[in-house]
């Protein structure tokens, strides 16, 4: 047999199982009908996907409010308790403009008045002793 | 692309777009219905777009293709092509809903044929069915199964050979 030959004996039996196709192909509108693109379902797929977005939103909300509520915690200086404070020993801090050194009074001279409202200095005058001989 | 001009294509392809899904799914007409079904369905939505790059018929034979190999996978557990195959010969041979007209000897005949083709390696079957049953040239052929132009050709001077064996051994010169 030629490759012609043989070439139009396939074609031929290919007809036979197009022939037999052709009686089984359902018509084009019942497959179309069933094509049809169902917008529901494609309003569904949008709906899922704005569900997710608000479902990611609310997560990250909740999680950075529960960040920042520990890291307020972390920062917040440790102070004892309440009940543990004693009145009065409390120190009521004066204004910078009228706070003086504690120890300010080393720095006036004997006649001057103590500058936090003491007497005069009053160190005991020292006398330098004088040299023993041996 | 128009939806009026997509419709008109797939209508004016729709039955050889048909014996191509038969050819894609071991000539099973239920599945074959399905995956036009589907097939439609992602051209009209848009998720099949064509481009105008080739043919529609060769682009829409690409998507069928494709489509029924994702049917395939999916139903790997259930069938296996070369039984869907050998089933349906059979099927074929006792048909009753078969024409009145036709006779028992081509039908024993299409059988025998359909029994061959089974056994060719899928992508040898489907150059002959695009080659001989939907008369595409071998670029053509290519296009829709996604090879070049020289494996098309090899494809199908290896499924010529086969097939002519394989007829002669049952006794069809």
């Amino acid at each position: 047999m030629s490759d012609n030959q043989d070439d139009n004996k396939i074609r031929e039996l290919f007809a036979g199982i197009k022939q037999a196709d052709d009686r089984q192909a359902p018509a084009f509108h019942a497959v179309e009908e069933k094509s049809q693109p169902r917008p529901f379902l494609a309003e569904l797929r949008y709906g899922r996907l704005a569900a997710a977005v608000l479902i990611g939103a609310g997560l990250v909300a909740v999680l950075s409010h529960e960040w920042s509520a520990k890291s307020s915690i972390a920062l917040k200086p440790v102070s004892p308790p309440a009940s543990k404070i004693d009145s009065s020993t409390e120190v009521v801090p004066n204004s910078i403009e009228t706070w003086q050194s504690p120890t300010a009074f080393l720095l006036s001279e004997p006649d001057e008045p103590d500058p936090n409202g003491g007497s005069p200095a009053s160190f005991p005058a020292t006398q330098p002793r004088p040299r023993q001989s041996t | 692309m128009h939806d009026h001009w997509l419709r008109q294509q797939l209508e004016a392809h729709h039955r050889e777009s048909f014996g191509w899904a038969m050819a894609c799914c071991g000539r099973d007409p239920q599945r074959a219905e399905d995956v036009l079904q589907r097939t439609y369905l992602k051209v009209l939505e848009g998720k099949a777009r064509y481009d105008a790059g080739a043919k529609f018929k060769t682009w829409l034979f690409a998507v069928i293709r494709n489509t029924a190999r994702d049917e395939k996978r999916r139903e790997l557990l259930r069938h296996i092509g070369l039984m869907r195959y050998e089933a349906h010969a059979g099927a074929i041979r006792n048909a009753d809903g078969d024409s009145a007209g036709e006779s028992l000897d081509r039908s024993h005949v299409r059988a025998v044929f359909v029994e061959a083709l089974a056994k060719l390696p899928a992508r040898q079957r489907e150059t002959m069915q695009l080659v001989f049953y939907h008369d595409m040239s071998l670029s053509e052929a290519a296009g829709v199964m996604g090879v070049s132009l020289g494996s098309a050709r090899t494809h199908y001077d290896r499924g010529k050979q086969a097939l002519r064996t394989l007829l002669r051994s049952r006794g069809i010169e």
